[in-house]
């Protein structure tokens, strides 16, 4: 496209971003930190004791009726054999704790990846698919690659240009910046998606999710017993999203908006903070609203793109350099 | 990015890919499934005696009705009510499959299972409507 096409603000904004981050090595180990509590623990204030991966002996499925994914090619119920599910659970641990020590990744990483994707490819074979897991499988798959390829790519002498070596910095740089386009891909795969279902009215029909939320709100009235007390009504935000449609396109789209354009959390590292806590509070309502959650969301959301410890590194640094050029 | 954008929006549901698809088209028509004890006309909680929610028994129902419609060739609106009963009963056994290992559906005395469908509209003059209606009801073993 010509230049001159181009508005020079348009040019000149996307000119300054889209450059890959790079990270430090206390950023790089406080990743694998929290990614490997990510794979095991999910507990939230709602649920302090909920588990990601099932523990050994709550994990038998010994068939596949709707098979997904690699379950169409090959039997994979032998994961869940009650003699081979808890040793893989455990070699699952030792391969976590490696993985967040950060040696040997290139082989770590793809058996880590590959055993959760198989484990989670069984769960979503039952007829039943759920979208909770794929996120996390996704980055432990995009991250295996992202160790594997530049050394791959090195041993033909062919370059990569977004890794131009092996060394430690430039593949830990990719690996997390191949991370953070992931975890945006699938927010964008999202909103293409309802963008693309809806014929482009999503916004428009967002008061008819009403209705999904008093099928959501019915349907665990009768998975389990409610608390004393509880109430699967909601009432009162039906009672306002019928009476304030505009309201209710409002609120909703502005998370549309949030899915269709996760893109730009790649722009720079302010841009990933506000688009993961748009996301994130999109989260949030849904939780708020259908009682539905999606904590392994909302747990990558808060490490790679809220990533509280780099903005606290960030702030204090400029505070101490602040205080040494004062005195 | 924009390779996974593609994979995921190419191969649809193939795990650890998906299109999700969730709530991406929002309709004024919804409906759920939940099981009865015709005995006592209760609901049966689906966790604790089956493992598995409502949402996604409900999947399951339309996995087994999608295989019925691949077998026999047949679009949705070629589906008879016997299709759907027959969709139905299958998500029983299936989930009596998966009582067995559980002690509340061993220790519960339900000897016959209703799959009920509850349709929800949103209409502009009645507000939110349910009807409910049954799928299937069978004899069910709970040792």
């Amino acid at each position: 496209m010509s230049r001159r096409f181009v508005p020079r603000w348009l040019r000149d904004f996307f000119g300054r971003g889209f450059q890959p981050f790079q990270f430090g090595m206390v950023e790089a180990f406080l990743f694998r930190l929290l990614t490997a509590v990510t794979i095991f623990l999910l507990s939230t204030v709602e649920q302090p004791n909920k588990e990601s991966l099932p523990l050994p002996g709550e994990f038998h499925l010994p068939d596949q009726p709707n098979p997904n994914g690699i379950a169409h090619l090959v039997d994979i119920t032998w994961i869940s054999d009650p003699a081979i599910y808890p040793k893989i659970y455990y070699s699952m641990i030792a391969l976590a704790v490696v993985y967040v020590i950060g040696i040997g990744l290139p082989v770590v990483l793809p058996l880590l990846a590959a055993l959760h994707i198989l484990i989670f490819t069984l769960a979503n074979s039952q007829g039943a698919i759920g979208h909770d897991n794929q996120i996390l499988s996704l980055v432990l798959l995009a991250q295996a690659v992202a160790v594997c390829l530049p050394h791959l790519f090195a041993r033909r002498g062919w370059n990569l240009p977004q890794c131009p070596n092996t060394s430690r910095s430039s593949i830990r740089d990719f690996m997390f910046n191949t991370t953070l386009q992931v975890i945006a891909a699938c927010y964008v795969v999202t909103g293409l998606a309802k963008l693309f279902e809806s014929k482009g009215l999503w916004i428009w029909q967002t008061p008819d999710l009403i209705v999904e939320i008093v099928k959501t709100n019915h349907q665990r009235g009768y998975t389990k017993a409610l608390e004393a007390g509880a109430s699967i009504d909601q009432a009162d935000t039906i009672a306002f999203m019928t009476d304030h449609p505009w309201l209710t396109r409002l609120f909703l789209g502005g998370g549309f908006f949030f899915e269709l354009f996760a893109f730009m959390a790649l722009y720079n590292r302010l841009w990933a903070l506000v688009f993961g806590l748009g996301l994130f509070a999109m989260h949030r309502c849904i939780l708020w609203l259908m009682k539905l959650g999606f904590p392994e969301n909302e747990r990558l959301l808060i490490i790679y793109l809220i990533n509280i410890p780099f903005w606290i590194i960030l702030i204090t640094g400029f505070r101490k350099r602040d205080r040494t050029a004062a005195s | 990015m924009f390779v996974t954008v593609v994979v995921c929006l190419v191969v649809k549901e193939c795990y650890p890919f998906s299109h999700f698809p969730m709530y991406s088209g929002i309709a004024p028509v919804q409906h759920y499934f939940y099981l009865e004890d015709p005995a006592t006309n209760e609901p049966v909680m689906t966790r604790p005696m089956f493992g598995i929610s409502a949402s996604a028994m409900k999947k399951t129902y339309h996995s087994h009705l999608h295989n019925i419609r691949e077998v026999e060739d047949k679009s949705t609106k070629d589906l008879t009510p016997e299709d759907y009963s027959e969709a139905g009963s299958k998500l029983i056994d299936q989930l009596i499959e998966k009582g067995k290992t559980r002690d509340d559906w061993r220790e519960a005395e339900i000897k016959r299972l209703r799959l009920m469908r509850v349709d929800i509209e949103r209409t502009d003059t009645k507000g939110i409507v349910t009807t409910p209606s049954t799928v299937v009801e069978k004899e069910v073993e709970n040792q």
